[in-house]
C-alpha cells in the first residue's frame, strides 16, 4: 500500500494479463457497453426488448417458478409484445425470493451460479444466486461507470466502505494481494473517530487515488473533517457516492472539501450498478442495455415523469436465478428527459431513500428522509442523527451533539416536528455518542420499526370462581355471555390472576352455558385457583398500533355483567 | 420468522404503592412511559429484584412527573411497596432493534438512557 503500482502498469499489463488468464472477454464487453451508451433511445429500446424477450423465453422454459407462474396466469412469452403486456407478470418480492429460492433457480445445466446475499440493512439478509456469466458484464459496467467520472482501468481507487476492521488474517492477505494488483485502498466506515479520519487522510495522500467511492453519510462526516485541510494532495478526480440517498447539502459539502465533482450511483447487491450520473450531473442514466427498470406507485402502476415511485428491476443478464420485475423497496423520481450529454441511456431524475424508511403519522401522512435531514440542520450542533419510529404516534430522535449543541434546541426541534406530524406526536430525544451502523456500515437516517407489541384487549374484573374440577383438561370455563362481552374467544389464551391468594395462571378459555354465571377452573389450574377465589381474567393481543380497543368488564358477586370499566390509577372500584 | 425482542426497559424503579383493592395492574409515570416507549394497556413483564417474583401485567398511565410506580389488584400480592423492580416490554420483530432502556433514581425520576451495547 505504501508503494502502489503506477496506473499505466496496471492498465496496460497487469489488468489485461489477468483478464486474459480469466478468459472472460471483459475488455471486449466493456467496448460493447461503451458503444451501447451512444445508441439512440430507439436503438437501445430495441436492444433491451430483444434481451428481455430472450430472458423470458428461457425462464419460462427452464425456471420452475416462472414456468408455473406463466401457466397459472395464462401468459405466454409470445403474447408479451410491449411494456403493457410485460406488466401483467406479477412482481417478484423479497418474500418470494426467500420462500421460493429453490424453484427460482434454473434447471438449465448450462447456466452456472454463485451464492450471494444482501447486507441486511433493512432486516434479515436476503440470500440469492447471481449468474456466473454476468460477473464480467457487471465488472465491465463498473468500469464504464468509472470512465464517466474520468477514472480509467488501473487508476487508483479508494473506498470509504462498510469493511469490517476485524477481518480474519487469511482473507485479509488474499484481499491485500487483490487490492494491490487492482490499485485499491479500502477504508472502513465502522470507525470514523477523529484519530481514524486523521490516519485515513494521511493514507489517501500517500496512496493518491483518482477516485474516492463511499456512502454519503460516511463521506459527509469525512468531508466535514477534511474541510479547510489540504485535500489537493490526495490528487482526486472525482468522488462517487452510492448505497444511501444523497442529499443536496452532502453533495455541496463533499465537493467543497475535496474540490472535485460528485457522481451519484445507484446499485445493489442483487444487481450491481443499475444507474449512474454522467458529467452533466442532472439525473442518473439507467443502464437499459443490462436492466429493465420501472418506477411504480403503491398500486404497482407506472408513475408519471416527475413523480416518485418504487424501483422495479428486471436483470437482463441473470439467467441462473432470474429477477423479473423485482420490487427493490428503493424510491426514485421518474423522468422522460433526454440527457444533453448525448447518451441514449434513459434517465431517472433522482434516487430517494427506501420505501419503508419513512415516518408514518397517525393521520396517514408520510414523512421521508428529506424532512428529517432538513430538520437536523434547522438548529446548530447536530453532528449526526437518526430517527427511529417504534410506534405510530411518535419517534425517537437519536443525536450525536457537536460543540454548538444546546439542550434548549430540543424544544425547537420538537415544535417543528409537531407542526409537521401533529400536535400529539410524541418525540423522545436520546443524546448519544454514536449512531449504530447497519451490518454493511451504512447509516439509516429513518428507521421504521413499528413492530407488533402485546396489549391487553380483554378483562373480566372481580369475578368469583364458582367451582373447580380437577380431573379434566387444564382450562377455565367461563359463562359465554361474559366471554362475548369481554371479547374473549373459544380456546383463547388467558391470564387468570387471583386476588385472594396472589396466584397467576395461564391457561385457555372454554365457554360455559350463557348467563349461567359459571366460572370454573379445571385440571391443574384448579390447584392454584379454587372455588370462592376472587379473580381477574385477561386476554392479550399483538398489534402494530399502540392503542387498541380494550374491553374491560366489571361483574358482580354472581358473575353478572355490571358495566364497562376504565382503569383509574390509585382507585378502587367503589371510588 | 418473528422473534420476541426487548423494546422497552425501565431499570431500578421503586414501587411506591401496592394495593390489592385498586383497579388495574401497574401504574407508571407517563413521563417514564414516554421515555421508555411504553404505551397504555401494553403488556409488561415485571421482575422484582427484592423478592424474586416475576409476573406479567399491563400498563396504566400515572400522573406525569409524579414518579409513581404502583402495583394494583392481584399483582400487589407478588410485588410490594418498596420493592425494586425492572419493567420490560417486548415486540415481535424480524430484524434487530435497539431497546429504549432507561435508568431511574430512588424517586423514579429519569436518570439516563442505557446504551444498547451496555445492556
Amino acid at each position: 500500500m505504501t508503494f502502489p503500482l503506477p496506473p499505466f502498469i496496471v492498465r496496460n499489463f497487469v489488468y489485461p494479463l489477468y483478464r486474459g488468464f480469466r478468459q472472460d472477454n471483459l475488455l471486449r464487453t466493456l467496448e460493447e457497453l461503451e458503444r451501447n451508451q451512444w445508441l439512440s433511445p430507439e436503438e437501445l429500446e430495441d436492444l433491451q426488448w430483444g434481451r428481455l424477450k430472450a430472458l423470458l423465453a428461457e425462464v419460462t422454459a427452464h425456471v420452475p417458478y416462472y414456468r408455473d407462474l406463466f401457466r397459472e396466469k395464462g401468459l405466454s412469452v409470445d403474447d408479451i409484445e410491449g411494456p403493457a403486456d410485460f406488466r401483467r407478470i406479477p412482481f417478484l418480492t423479497k418474500d418470494i425470493v426467500r420462500g421460493e429460492s429453490k424453484r427460482l433457480v434454473t434447471e438449465n445445466p448450462l447456466r452456472k451460479g454463485f451464492a450471494s446475499s444482501t447486507g441486511g440493512s433493512t432486516g434479515a439478509p436476503l440470500y440469492f444466486y447471481g449468474d456466473e456469466a454476468s460477473g464480467p458484464v457487471r465488472r465491465a459496467n463498473t468500469l464504464r461507470c468509472y470512465r464517466w467520472a474520468g477514472v480509467d482501468i488501473g487508476d487508483r481507487q479508494a473506498f470509504l466502505w462498510g469493511t469490517s476492521l476485524n477481518i480474519p488474517l487469511k482473507k485479509r492477505l488474499i484481499d491485500g494481494v487483490k487490492h494491490f494488483f487492482n490499485n485499491i485502498l479500502y477504508l472502513s466506515t465502522f470507525d470514523l473517530s477523529t484519530e481514524r479520519m486523521e490516519s485515513y487522510l494521511a493514507q489517501l495522500k500517500r496512496f493518491r487515488p483518482a477516485v474516492l467511492t463511499g456512502y454519503p453519510s460516511a463521506l459527509e462526516q469525512f468531508a466535514r473533517f477534511c474541510r479547510g485541510k489540504d485535500t489537493k494532495g490526495i490528487g482526486l478526480r472525482a468522488v462517487v457516492t452510492s448505497g444511501e440517498e444523497l442529499f443536496g447539502h452532502q453533495r455541496e459539502l463533499i465537493e467543497e472539501a475535496f474540490s472535485v465533482p460528485v457522481f451519484n450511483r445507484y446499485g445493489s447487491r442483487e444487481f450491481s450498478n443499475v444507474a449512474h450520473e454522467c458529467e452533466v450531473h442532472r439525473g442518473l442514466h439507467v443502464f437499459s442495455d443490462l436492466y429493465f427498470v420501472e418506477v411504480v406507485d403503491e398500486d404497482g402502476e407506472p408513475v408519471a415523469p416527475g413523480e416518485t415511485g418504487e424501483l422495479v428491476i428486471t436483470d437482463l443478464t441473470n439467467f441462473y436465478m432470474p429477477f423479473v420485475r423485482y420490487r427493490t423497496g428503493d424510491l426514485a423520481v421518474q423522468s422522460d428527459r433526454l440527457c444533453e450529454c448525448g447518451r441514449g441511456l434513459p434517465l431517472i431524475e433522482k434516487i430517494e431513500g427506501r420505501r419503508l424508511d419513512v415516518v408514518r403519522t397517525p393521520s396517514g401522512q408520510v414523512v421521508g428522509g428529506f424532512f428529517w435531514t432538513w430538520l437536523s440542520r434547522a438548529v446548530p450542533g447536530i453532528a449526526r442523527f437518526q430517527i427511529e419510529q417504534q410506534r405510530l404516534d411518535g419517534i425517537i430522535f437519536r443525536l450525536v451533539p457537536g460543540p454548538e449543541w444546546k439542550d434548549d434546541y430540543k424544544g425547537v426541534l420538537e415544535e417543528k416536528i409537531k407542526d409537521n406530524c401533529g400536535k400529539d406526536f410524541n418525540v423522545a430525544f436520546i443524546i448519544t455518542d454514536d449512531i449504530l451502523l447497519t451490518a454493511s456500515g451504512k447509516v439509516r437516517i429513518v428507521m421504521s420499526n413499528i413492530n407488533e407489541r402485546m396489549l391487553i384487549k380483554s378483562k373480566i374484573h372481580k369475578a368469583f370462581i364458582t367451582g373447580e374440577s380437577s380431573g379434566e383438561v387444564d382450562c377455565i370455563r367461563i359463562d359465554e355471555e361474559l366471554m362475548s362481552l369481554a371479547g374473549i374467544s373459544r380456546f383463547e389464551k388467558v391470564l387468570v390472576v387471583d386476588m385472594t391468594n396472589g396466584e397467576r395462571v395461564e391457561t385457555f378459555a372454554v365457554e360455559a352455558e350463557r348467563n349461567s354465571g359459571i366460572i370454573e377452573t379445571c385440571g391443574d389450574a384448579a390447584r392454584h385457583i379454587g372455588k370462592g377465589d376472587e379473580v381477574s381474567i385477561m386476554a392479550f393481543a399483538w398489534s402494530r398500533n399502540s392503542s387498541e380497543e380494550f374491553k374491560n368488564i366489571l361483574v358482580d358477586r354472581s358473575n353478572r355483567f355490571v358495566r364497562y370499566l376504565t382503569d383509574q390509577p390509585g382507585k378502587t372500584i367503589e371510588e | 420468522m418473528k422473534r420476541m425482542i426487548l423494546k422497552s426497559l425501565i431499570h431500578g424503579a421503586v414501587v411506591k404503592e401496592a394495593n390489592i383493592d385498586y383497579v388495574g395492574s401497574i401504574t407508571i409515570d407517563e413521563e417514564l412511559m414516554e421515555k421508555s416507549g411504553l404505551s397504555e394497556n401494553e403488556t409488561v413483564f415485571v421482575v422484582d429484584r427484592s423478592n424474586g417474583n416475576r409476573i406479567y401485567t399491563y400498563v396504566i398511565k400515572g400522573d406525569r412527573g409524579s414518579g409513581m410506580i404502583a402495583m394494583n389488584g392481584a399483582a400487589a400480592h407478588r410485588v410490594k411497596e418498596g420493592d425494586v423492580i425492572d419493567i420490560m416490554a417486548f415486540v415481535l420483530s424480524e430484524g434487530q432493534i435497539n431497546p429504549l432502556a432507561i435508568e431511574v433514581n430512588d424517586s423514579n425520576g429519569f436518570l439516563r438512557n442505557i446504551d444498547s451495547d451496555r445492556l
